[in-house]
């Protein structure tokens, strides 16, 4: 086994253990409005994919551009489509 | 005279590292595509579960979060097992490769089994959103938007998966063909980004649907 393949099993199992505590966290009593932070250890495992799997940490600079671009665009969705649900003020129905 | 040299490089390229680079490049501009096209599915999410948390959290509790879990490491060991086969093939082990990717390719047939056998369960227990519907009352509504996003959700990814499954294939009998060799094996690393990226949508669908809405 080469180095490289020693490398790429460390990372299966990195991922597999955020995995897991991915899942333990779940049951965890946390408050509705901060469960999304779940997606935390998601994105670290996105992040190693990418990294190692992908080839963005060992790639041509153009491959890091093309995602660095990606997650700009995707923050500009997410950003302007969240912005008005979480900017509105909501008043009750008067009567 | 470069077809030659090197038969696989094209005549509008310098050599096999440019076209290499340009293939590679070209994949990663449809992934960038493919971010915000799921990055849509994300928004009606985040939309959804903030204007009705109660519901939507509701409709999360009933997904089967077993054969969700299973699916994630089903997938992320399906990565890593490419990649092995990709750094096989860049060492010239072309018979590594083949057995690599027959491995994928079952990891992914299994995934979408599992999928199938999700999905049937969750019909059976009512929980489509149109017609009878399993929940009931004030979370109705929003239980309803969740399961909206995960057939709509699953759906589009079980058809990436299909498609990936497809390209695995391709790769292992090019493999096995002997057309692919340490010098020229392009087509393992470009199946292999799109195969990855399906990966990452699974790990990031997955606290979406499975997590979330447990333990609220």
């Amino acid at each position: 086994m080469s180095r490289e393949h020693r490398r790429l099993l460390g990372c299966w199992v990195a991922l597999l253990a955020l995995g897991a505590i991915e899942f333990g966290c779940a049951f965890t009593p946390i408050g509705r409005a901060f469960r999304p932070l779940l997606l935390l250890p998601a994105l670290c495992m996105a992040a190693l994919v990418a990294l190692m799997f992908m080839g963005v940490r060992s790639g041509p600079a153009i491959v890091r551009g093309f995602a660095v671009a990606s997650l700009f665009w995707l923050t500009i969705l997410l950003g302007l489509g969240m912005m008005d649900p979480l900017t509105r003020a909501i008043y009750p129905a008067l009567g | 005279m470069s077809e030659e040299i090197a038969p696989h490089v094209h005549f509008q390229y310098t050599d096999a590292r440019h076209q290499a680079d340009t293939a590679i490049s070209g994949m990663w501009l449809f992934l960038a595509t493919e971010v915000l096209f799921f990055g849509g599915l994300i928004l009606a999410w985040l939309f959804c579960r903030h204007w009705q948390p109660q519901g939507f959290d509701a409709g999360g509790r009933e997904t089967l979060i077993a054969i969700g879990t299973t699916n994630l490491a089903l997938l992320v060991t399906g990565s890593f097992v490419y990649s092995a086969g990709l750094e096989w093939i860049r060492q010239g082990q072309a018979r590594r490769l083949v057995q690599c990717c027959w491995i994928t390719a079952a990891i992914g047939f299994i995934f979408l089994v599992l999928k199938v056998a999700e999905w049937r369960i969750d019909l059976g227990e009512h929980l489509f959103p149109a017609g009878p519907f399993k929940i009931e009352g004030t979370e109705a509504g929003g239980a309803r938007l969740f399961w909206s996003f995960y057939f709509v959700a699953t759906g589009l990814h079980a058809l990436h998966m299909l498609i990936g499954v497809g390209l695995i294939i391709w790769v292992a009998l090019a493999a096995r063909s002997r057309a692919l060799t340490a010098e020229w094996h392009t087509p393992v690393e470009v199946v292999g980004l799109y195969w990855s990226f399906v990966d990452i949508v699974w790990i990031v669908l997955y606290p979406l649907i499975y997590l979330v809405g447990r333990g609220a």
